[in-house]
């Protein structure tokens, strides 16, 4: 199994970084992805489902921020967050042109049982994914599980709802309606969080 | 304004950051973004930031140290060791002038001289570059040769490995993955032949990149050890 990293960085630091790589400053580039690519390393493996296709995603995400940091403000946001954001849709993008349009491919059920199975056979793992299942459920607050279900298959899958319908057995119009109203309860429940 | 909160009648910013729009729905929010919707903009930041909080919860993982090499190809920079950092921040600029102006020379010696070597076509050599290492003084001039279809490699001074190591030269095309062109020479001249990969991918935009590899080479088609050097390379005008 791969180390584990911890995020080493204030988040004012990492902005300064990204105003200084906006400007070209490779070190600060370096200083970056030494804090950051861990955690934007696990959503990749999250959302890809390989360690594989995390580290090409990783490769082209960090690429992109080098490219677009001049893009990121300050005033928005979190630079950590806006990284992952970055990754996140490099991810979708690759997981787009992996699978045909309106189905599920082959590959997206292995990975999902891969994980499952590498969750359900390793306790390091099992531990792991608990934490962080409590972690996530604790920022979605008091969602119907239903609704929460829907929005964490949506984010760490970034499936259309077709997809999601397909992968939960319901019909289309259900899917929505949960999605909707979960998103919909997730801002009222975060608008006063910065 | 430091946030936006999105009107509740409104979840195609939310949706667009979920991913589960279809193709077109999402297509239609990046034309809105294109066309300087700022209303639509913020409400997509808004939704970023929040929904990115699920991704703070997991376990950092870290990655391999060859992805940073690889990283570093595909922005365009190279990673000196940090002696070589230090000596090199101090000739930074002149170094790059001069290496900019020896491939411009050994173009022109090129296509110059060009017609009176035997087994070089005058209209073949449209590329060059020097690369440099400014402390040790080694270095190589490549240039393109047979039409495209392969590149001339010339030892200027070696650059020693131990018998573990190999530098290995890639082409940085102007997108995509680093193309594998072959072993530099520590003297002498040799040729590789380009893959037509390699050839269509030739430009003023791209560049050459040298990296530390097990010896024969890197294993896996890409880059896994440390970029020492990365180069432009120069054209042929018109």
């Amino acid at each position: 199994m791969r180390p584990r990293a911890s995020l080493n960085a204030e988040p004012g630091q990492i902005s300064a970084w990204l105003q200084a790589v906006a400007a070209g400053d490779q070190r600060a580039f370096r200083r970056l992805y030494q804090a950051t690519a861990p955690k934007l390393m696990a959503l990749l493996i999250r959302i890809l489902g390989t360690e594989e296709a995390a580290e090409d995603a990783l490769q082209d995400a960090f690429v992109k921020i080098w490219q677009k940091a001049g893009s990121f403000a300050p005033e928005r946001g979190s630079g950590l967050t806006w990284m992952l954001t970055v990754a996140r849709y490099q991810a979708l993008d690759m997981m787009r042109r992996r699978r045909p349009m309106g189905s599920i491919d082959d590959a997206s059920a292995e990975t999902s049982a891969a994980l499952a199975e590498r969750a359900a056979l390793q306790p390091e793992n099992r531990e792991e994914t608990m934490q962080t299942l409590v972690r996530i459920q604790d920022y979605l607050g008091d969602l119907p599980r239903d609704q929460r279900r829907a929005l964490m298959l949506a984010y760490f899958r970034g499936m259309p709802y077709r997809e999601l319908a397909q992968r939960l057995r319901v019909p289309e119009a259900t899917i929505k309606t949960w999605v909707r109203r979960g998103l919909a309860r997730l801002r009222e429940r975060l608008k006063e969080r910065p | 304004m430091s946030d936006h909160e999105p009107q509740p009648e409104d979840t195609r910013a939310a949706e667009y950051v979920l991913g589960t729009l279809d193709a077109e729905q999402r297509v239609a929010v990046d034309m809105a973004l294109q066309a300087g919707d700022e209303s639509l903009a913020r409400e997509i930041a808004w939704w970023e930031q929040r929904l990115g909080q699920l991704g703070l919860e997991l376990e950092p993982v870290a990655p391999p140290a060859y992805v940073w090499s690889r990283i570093a190809l595909g922005a365009g920079i190279s990673r000196p060791s940090a002696g070589e950092r230090r000596r090199r921040g101090r000739r930074l600029w002149q170094g790059l002038a001069t290496a900019a102006s020896l491939a411009a020379v050994a173009l022109a010696l090129v296509l110059v001289l060009g017609p009176n070597r035997p087994g070089v076509d005058r209209d073949a050599p449209t590329y060059a570059s020097v690369i440099r290492d400014e402390p040790t003084g080694a270095g190589w001039l490549v240039t393109t040769a047979g039409g495209g279809d392969r590149l001339e490699v010339t030892a200027l001074r070696g650059y020693p490995t131990d018998a573990d190591h190999s530098l290995q030269l890639w082409l940085l095309p102007e997108a995509g993955n680093p193309i594998p062109l072959g072993l530099m020479p520590q003297a002498g001249r040799h040729e590789m032949g380009l893959p037509p990969q390699a050839a269509d991918a030739l430009s003023a935009a791209a560049k050459l990149a040298v990296s530390l590899e097990p010896a024969g080479g890197s294993p896996t088609g890409q880059p896994t050890g440390e970029v020492l050097w990365v180069e432009p390379l120069t054209g042929q005008p018109g």
